[in-house]
């Protein structure tokens, strides 16, 4: 264990800090912002809406996320007509295909999850506002979604950690994150451990600064159950179909 | 066409190598998360709190650093301490990256399997005169498995995924294969389709096996 | 009679095949045409053909073993392998971690670009650098082409890849701008290319660029001076008798064995 190589791998790591959390938070506000409408798809009454998003989702859910990161950056790049069409300049670049690809993915799970707490709703919530004469979008947007979205904070929460993990794909495809930057160091200096174990603990930190700002958040938020201590570190999202958190 | 044809065996050679590394990640895991789950219970402090920060420390870790620093490490450390080069093939490695990392998160299902037991199953246990031992085998240890089974099955499905990521460090796994033949014959859409389709196969055919064992291996419920 | 005739034929051949020393030879097998998979999964290539040759000059049963180009150095420091043969440039860097061998190539680089791309057009190395600035290079991690980059590309984008397929997909799609490869890697990804692709800028090699490093050649781990010093007796006779230019000109065209 060489001090001096532990000293030298600080800035290396550091360099990558500002990448991976480009690519944590927006793919983060993506998956979010793409898991409220398959979640509402998923809960249709029309299964002209409900199979192909749960498709989409068994899909999203039943691979790998560096196949599907590879299937966007390097599958798509294959044809003539993408590189061509007004998709390429984003694609293009390779930040942006980790950031689609963890988007995509999140979405998916967050979807399911959003899916269930929906179900679990008493069924006497939705039936008060149809008597009350509330139009379905004011139903969701203010009795139900709210009682869901204060359900299922705590996996939200866990969400943003998953991505932060996810993140570390982004080095498979050229972009010098964390995870990317210290494994280009190794193979420049022969020792692994030093590198990996700054980028470790500095994966370690956000991580936890992530938890902070969420409970942080969660106790701001009237209604919301208070967490007890096993639902710190992240929990492994449920990856068979019709399995919620 | 043809070309694609040519690379189909090593996609499927590949596919048995990532269910060879899955498995023997999810058995080995398991034995670390037993091992873990009985010094959490029943260890002194040091013991729990070597428990507590393996877990708290690789479910904060992305997976591909764990793989990183076991791969380009391990072999570091372990010849360092048998002062010669101990034989550590690819697939070795990858299991043990894999089973280390899954270790932590199989320890937290089984630990919260094993409090949902009733107390009095233990209690009831120690007033006919079994052991701690005894009574871990053969009354505790069958329910814990029983209330895991789901968290188990998710497991398994995360480490049949994961296992994708040792092909970074070269592991000739299902990816790799595919990364392999998309560069080759310039078709990486093909070939990532076909790779992805063959997860879900796995995966589908995985939860097939669970639901089926579910229904009839869980009681009481 | 018959019995002891025939088990002491047996031993003979099982003693003489005992008396070949068994050696791993680790290899990145994504370099055509150094080294790269055939569709059974096999390692062929330039690489294969001499390694394979000097094994059989110093009398030792090799073993190939194929995986990430970035990972090999550290392999052979830690014992898993006995020799790495993967087109590996002879730098100084290198040699305080590991013992190389006597050179057995010397090939030159090229940068590539998009065919018809700005890039193609320079002519000097000062146009090429000038013309790189602000834009993206494709290396492959841990290569001497990643240090080149880095040094003397320095306002650059340098993007790393694992494999060298991916730089060559990459450029073809306009993903990146340049790459850097040896020229003798670019004709056989742009082969597969079908002209997607060209060279542009002048021929580079060591003399332009230290990094690049003095010749292709064998690592050994430190401290195996017998092994050393067989495998470069081998490679001078081969260099001498001409085997090394025959396999060249086999995978190249052309002959680029070490005349230094």
């Amino acid at each position: 264990m060489s001090y001096e190589i532990l000293l030298q791998s600080i800035p290396i790591v550091y360099a990558g800090l500002k990448l991976t959390l480009i690519v944590t938070l927006a793919g983060f506000v993506l998956g979010q912002a793409l898991a409220l409408p398959l979640g509402l798809a998923l809960t249709a009454r029309s299964p002209l809406l409900r199979w192909p998003v749960a498709t989409h989702t068994f899909l999203l859910r039943g691979s790998p996320l560096l196949v599907q990161l590879f299937i966007l950056y390097y599958g798509l790049a294959q044809f003539d007509a993408v590189r061509a069409s007004a998709i390429w300049p984003i694609i293009r670049e390779p930040v942006n295909c980790a950031i689609i690809a963890i988007g995509l993915n999140s979405a998916a799970y967050v979807a399911v999850i959003i899916a269930g707490g929906l179900k679990r709703l008493p069924p006497g919530q939705a039936e008060a506002c149809i008597s009350l004469g509330l139009s379905r979008f004011s139903r969701m947007r203010d009795v139900l979604l709210p009682q869901v979205y204060r359900a299922i904070l705590p996996s939200i929460g866990n969400e943003l950690i998953l991505v932060l993990k996810a993140s570390s794909l982004a080095s498979a495809v050229t972009v010098m994150e964390m995870s990317g930057a210290a494994r280009a160091f190794t193979a420049k200096t022969y020792a692994p451990f030093e590198v990996f174990i700054v980028a470790g603990l500095l994966y370690l930190a956000i991580g936890f600064l992530f938890g902070i700002a969420f409970r942080f958040v969660e106790r701001r938020i009237p209604g919301v159950a208070a967490i007890g201590k096993s639902g710190r570190a992240a929990q492994p999202r449920p990856q068979a179909l019709g399995a919620s958190s | 066409m043809s070309l694609i044809l040519a690379y189909l065996p090593h996609l499927l050679e590949g596919l048995l190598v990532t269910l060879e590394v899955a498995l023997g990640s999810f058995a080995i895991g398991l034995v670390i998360a037993i091992a873990a789950v009985f010094g959490a219970e029943f260890g002194n402090a040091p013991v729990r709190w070597c428990v507590s920060t393996y877990v708290t420390i690789i479910r904060g870790l992305p997976e591909l650093l764990v793989i990183f620093l076991v791969f380009y490490g391990g072999t570091v450390l372990l010849s360092r301490m048998f002062g010669a080069y101990v034989e550590v093939d690819a697939l070795t490695a990858g299991i043990c990256a894999l089973s280390f990392v899954s270790g932590a998160y199989l320890t937290e299902i089984l630990r919260g399997a094993l409090h949902t037991i009733p107390p009095g199953q233990a209690e009831a246990a120690k007033s006919l005169g079994l052991g701690t031992g005894a009574t871990f085998r053969h009354v505790i240890l069958p329910q814990m498995f029983s209330y895991a089974l789901p968290g188990l099955g998710n497991q398994w499905l995360i480490i049949l995924k994961e296992s994708a990521l040792v092909s970074i460090v070269g592991l000739e796994e299902l990816m790799r294969k595919g990364v392999v033949a998309a560069g080759a014959t310039q078709s990486p859409m093909t070939f990532y389709l076909i790779v992805a389709g063959l997860y879900v196969a796995i995966t589908s055919v995985s939860m097939a096996i669970f639901a089926y064992g579910n229904r009839r291996l869980t009681f009481g419920r | 009679m018959k019995i002891l005739a025939i088990a002491s034929v047996l031993a003979a051949i099982t003693a003489g095949s005992a008396g070949a020393e068994p050696l791993r030879i680790g290899t990145s097998a994504d370099f055509p045409p150094w080294g790269y998979t055939d569709t059974a999964g096999d390692i062929v290539g330039f690489d294969r053909e001499v390694g394979d040759e000097i094994c059989k000059r110093i009398g030792a049963d090799c073993a190939w073993t194929n995986q990430s180009f970035d990972g090999l150095l550290a392999s052979l420091q830690v014992g898993k392998f006995d020799l790495v043969i993967s087109g590996l440039s002879i730098t100084a860097e290198r040699a305080k971690q590991v013992d190389f061998s006597k050179a057995y190539a010397d090939a030159p680089y090229h940068i590539a670009t998009i065919k018809g791309g700005a890039l193609a057009a320079t002519k000097t190395r000062a146009e090429l650098e000038a013309a790189l600035e602000g834009k993206a290079i494709g290396v492959q991690t841990g290569s001497t082409h990643e240090a080149v980059a880095n040094t003397y590309f320095k306002n650059a984008d340098v993007r790393l890849y694992e494999r060298n397929e991916q730089i060559a997909d990459d450029l073809a799609a306009g993903r990146i701008d340049a790459g850097l490869l040896e020229q003798s890697v670019w004709e056989e990804l742009m082969k597969a290319r079908e002209g997607k692709l060209e060279l542009a800028g002048p021929m580079l090699t060591s003399a332009d660029y230290a990094e690049f490093g003095n010749g292709q050649g064998i690592a050994l781990k430190q401290g195996r001076e017998d092994l050393k010093a067989r495998v470069d007796k081998a490679i001078v006779d081969m260099i001498s008798d001409g085997t090394i230019g025959k396999i060249s000109t086999k995978f190249f065209g052309y002959d680029l064995s070490y005349k230094g």
